[in-house]
């Protein structure tokens, strides 16, 4: 009943729409739509925080996004094809799920700071919000219970689960994606060898979460919502969690197509696109274009600019931002606090650094080493 | 201003007592502890009854691991009365613990004051008759002579250092320290079993521990078993390294030939007069690329890393090109053998064995 509706308004909309769907497909190449649209959306949400959380912007943002989003499902055919596929329900609910949570925080966090600046006491002050184990909690807890096990039922008999034929080792599935939660991963993998997208990267996210609570000395935003007296903290966090995971995330689910190529969401998956991908090594544009000379015969010798360029990024650019702009944080959190949280900081800055340069420049490695597994 | 102090006039206990006999060691007189918790004893709620028991009953609620006891207090005029007994009791104390050290050593035990009993003591004293009459509920049960216990066995059945402490006298009057008798006859007497059905009763309880811990060792050692055969299995399926690839007449043209892709994982391609064995394997994760043959590309799908017709890798995030299998010839039968690669970086292609020329 709803794909039947859905194909017919498709059919109605669909001739006069091609403009709009070829503008969205050119413009959802990573390389456009991260500097010119994801970006500014995230420099928006930070600094306009006041304004976008009322909560008649904030709907009308609600309802904007779902026209946009769902609508789009009866105007092409490939989009809706990735929204409906049972593999994918939990990205919509991801969206709207993280749309509401930053919302409301950010919605708390301007009144507060509304609050703090007038001199008037928090929300969080006004309110008490214990409750008692018995009954209040343990019903909640119950109904919760009730509630997900029968939305989980009620999606388990709707939906199918996507079981496929069994693995045929000669014929892969194109594109082979991962769960949705690691579509985040799969696209790091793309830019980096697998012992440094697969282990170190996802490694020193959980290091950097549980080093969190001990760097972090700053009491402030304690037990109440705030922006204004967090910056730093909650622009890094979002920066990560949003542009480096949920992002990475719709890419893989609705860009990514045969041969993990990009396509636009209105675009057909083409297995035969071709697509001009050809990289190099940093050490290739070292000594053939920049030096014009041929790699030389030793290893590391070849790869001598990459490996400077790792140790100054890693070793010394740290203790560079202590001795600059973060100085103050430096004095604040001592060295091994500052170092810590500063080595984390540059590690992930890495993963967007070598997407640029990838789309700018074709850069696979900077550090290529075969020889010995090494790649960077 | 008039002295006054605090009188107890009404106590009783909240739930959550652990049954821990504390209290009763304080003050019988008002508590008792029976098998599932402790009760205020009837005489015991009325306010005469209480009030010259203060001390005491504060002493109990003081003592209370779990803190159960209660109690209400009025404000009586006059200083207390049970003053002077507390500072003689606390004189007396320390002239009673002398006993263990010191030149006093070769005293055979405490010295319990005789006279009008200080009230600890006597709470002691009364503490053994309660415990007594309380281990008299079972039908079989040996009446436990501790009614009778006095200063003198209590004396006697004190180590010789024992500092004369409520718990130790307490564990006295509860018959946990006794003149005489093992353990296992304490144990007994509180069974109420004769010597024989106790040693009938001892087999019974070794025969079940034996079957336990036999039980246990039994599960381990079948768990061990397992595990001893998992890691190093009995039978292991190594397929053969080496497969027969046809003859070189069956790869008469340049390409990509893909029949031993499901089977062997291995693509045999002719180009530019050789003939090489090329591995599935993507060198960046291990995916398997599909070879497309209009790109003239091995084209893999989870990364989008590509490889040329030759296995050298040229876009994607792959660090290395498609690794050779020993390909060579016995008689006019090709044969690939896997367990011997050759790999680019290590400038191992073009060694004899890398490839065939055709």
């Amino acid at each position: 009943m709803l794909s039947s509706m859905i194909t017919l308004a498709a059919a109605a909309g669909s001739s006069n729409l091609e403009w709009f769907k070829e503008l969205v497909n050119r413009f959802s190449v990573p390389e456009i739509s991260l500097p010119l649209f994801f970006l500014p959306l995230f420099v928006l949400l930070l600094v306009a925080y006041k304004v976008w959380t009322r909560p008649l912007f904030a709907g009308t943002l609600l309802v904007l996004f779902c026209v946009f989003y769902f609508g789009s499902m009866a105007i092409d055919e490939n989009y809706r094809a990735i929204v409906m596929k049972p593999d994918n329900v939990p990205i919509t609910m991801m969206l709207l799920g993280v749309g509401f949570c930053l919302w409301w925080g950010f919605r708390q966090a301007a009144i507060n700071d509304e609050r703090i600046k007038a001199g008037q006491p928090l929300i969080e002050e006004d309110k008490d919000d214990k409750v008692l184990v018995w009954p209040d909690l343990v019903y909640t807890e119950l109904i919760c219970m009730v509630i997900a096990a029968t939305v989980l039922i009620v999606w388990s008999v709707l939906l199918p689960a996507p079981l496929e034929s069994p693995a045929n080792p000669a014929g892969p599935p194109n594109p082979s994606k991962a769960p949705w939660y690691f579509l985040g991963l799969q696209e790091m993998l793309v830019y980096f060898d697998p012992w440094m997208a697969g282990v170190v990267l996802p490694g020193m996210i959980i290091t950097g979460l549980i080093a969190m609570p001990y760097i972090d000395t700053n009491p402030k935003g304690n037990g109440y919502y705030t922006f204004a007296q967090r910056k730093f903290a909650i622009t890094v966090w979002l920066f990560g969690f949003l542009i480096l995971w949920v992002v990475l995330i719709v890419f893989g689910t609705f860009l990514r197509g045969p041969n993990w190529n990009f396509f636009g969401p209105f675009q057909y998956w083409d297995a035969h696109l071709q697509v001009p991908l050809t990289n190099v090594n940093l050490s290739e544009l070292f000594w053939g274009d920049l030096l014009d000379r041929p790699l030389p015969a030793n290893p590391y010798v070849r790869e001598i600019v990459g490996i400077v360029f790792v140790f100054l990024w890693i070793c010394v650019l740290p203790y560079a931002l202590a001795r600059t702009v973060m100085r103050k944080m430096y004095e604040q959190l001592g060295s091994v606090r500052f170092y810590v949280m500063a080595i984390h900081l540059v590690v992930m800055a890495m993963l967007p650094l070598k997407m640029v340069l990838r789309w700018t420049m074709h850069l696979k490695y900077f550090v290529n080493l075969p020889e010995i597994n090494l790649n960077l | 201003m008039a002295e006054t102090h605090q009188e107890i006039v009404k106590v009783w206990i909240a739930p959550g007592c652990i049954v821990c006999d504390a209290c009763e060691g304080e003050c019988p007189e008002v508590f008792d502890v029976q098998e599932e918790t402790c009760v205020i004893r009837p005489e015991a709620m009325k306010a005469e009854f209480t009030r010259p028991l203060t001390p005491a009953i504060i002493a109990a609620a003081e003592g209370c691991p779990v803190e159960v006891i209660k109690y209400e207090t009025i404000e009586v005029e006059g200083p207390e009365p049970w003053a002077g007994q507390e500072e003689a009791a606390a004189a007396a104390a320390p002239a009673a613990g002398g006993g263990g050290g010191g030149g006093a050593a070769k005293k055979a035990g405490p010295v319990i004051p005789e006279g009008p009993p200080d009230p600890k003591w006597a709470g002691l004293l009364s503490t053994a008759r309660v415990s007594g009459s309380r281990s008299g509920g079972g039908p079989a049960v040996r009446t436990v002579p501790v009614a009778k216990v006095s200063a003198e066995i209590i004396a006697s059945a004190l180590p010789g250092d024992a500092p004369p402490d409520a718990k130790v006298a307490a564990m006295v009057g509860t018959g946990y320290i006794r003149p005489g008798g093992s353990v296992a006859q304490r144990i007994r007497e509180r069974a109420g079993l004769t010597r024989r059905e106790a040693t009938s009763v001892a087999a019974g309880t070794a025969a079940l521990l034996t079957i336990a811990w036999g039980s246990v060792a039994a599960t381990l050692a079948t768990m061990g078993g397992a595990l001893q055969s998992y890691l190093v299995p009995k039978l292991t399926k190594e397929p053969p390294s080496s497969f027969k690839a046809g003859k070189i007449s069956d790869y008469p043209d340049d390409g990509v030939y893909e029949q031993f892709k499901g089977s062997q994982q291995v693509w045999i391609v002719r180009q530019k007069g050789r003939l090489f064995a090329l591995s599935t394997i993507c060198t960046h994760l291990g995916c398997i690329p599909n070879w497309m043959a209009a790109d003239a590309k091995f084209k893999c799908p989870c990364h989008g890393s590509g490889f040329y017709m030759d296995g050298v890798n040229f876009e994607g995030p792959a660090p290395r090109p498609l690794e050779r299998f020993k390909i060579s010839l016995e008689g006019d039968t090709i044969v690939v053998d896997k367990a011997v690669k050759y790999r680019a970086e290590l400038n191992q292609w073009g060694l004899p064995g890398s490839e065939l020329m055709v």
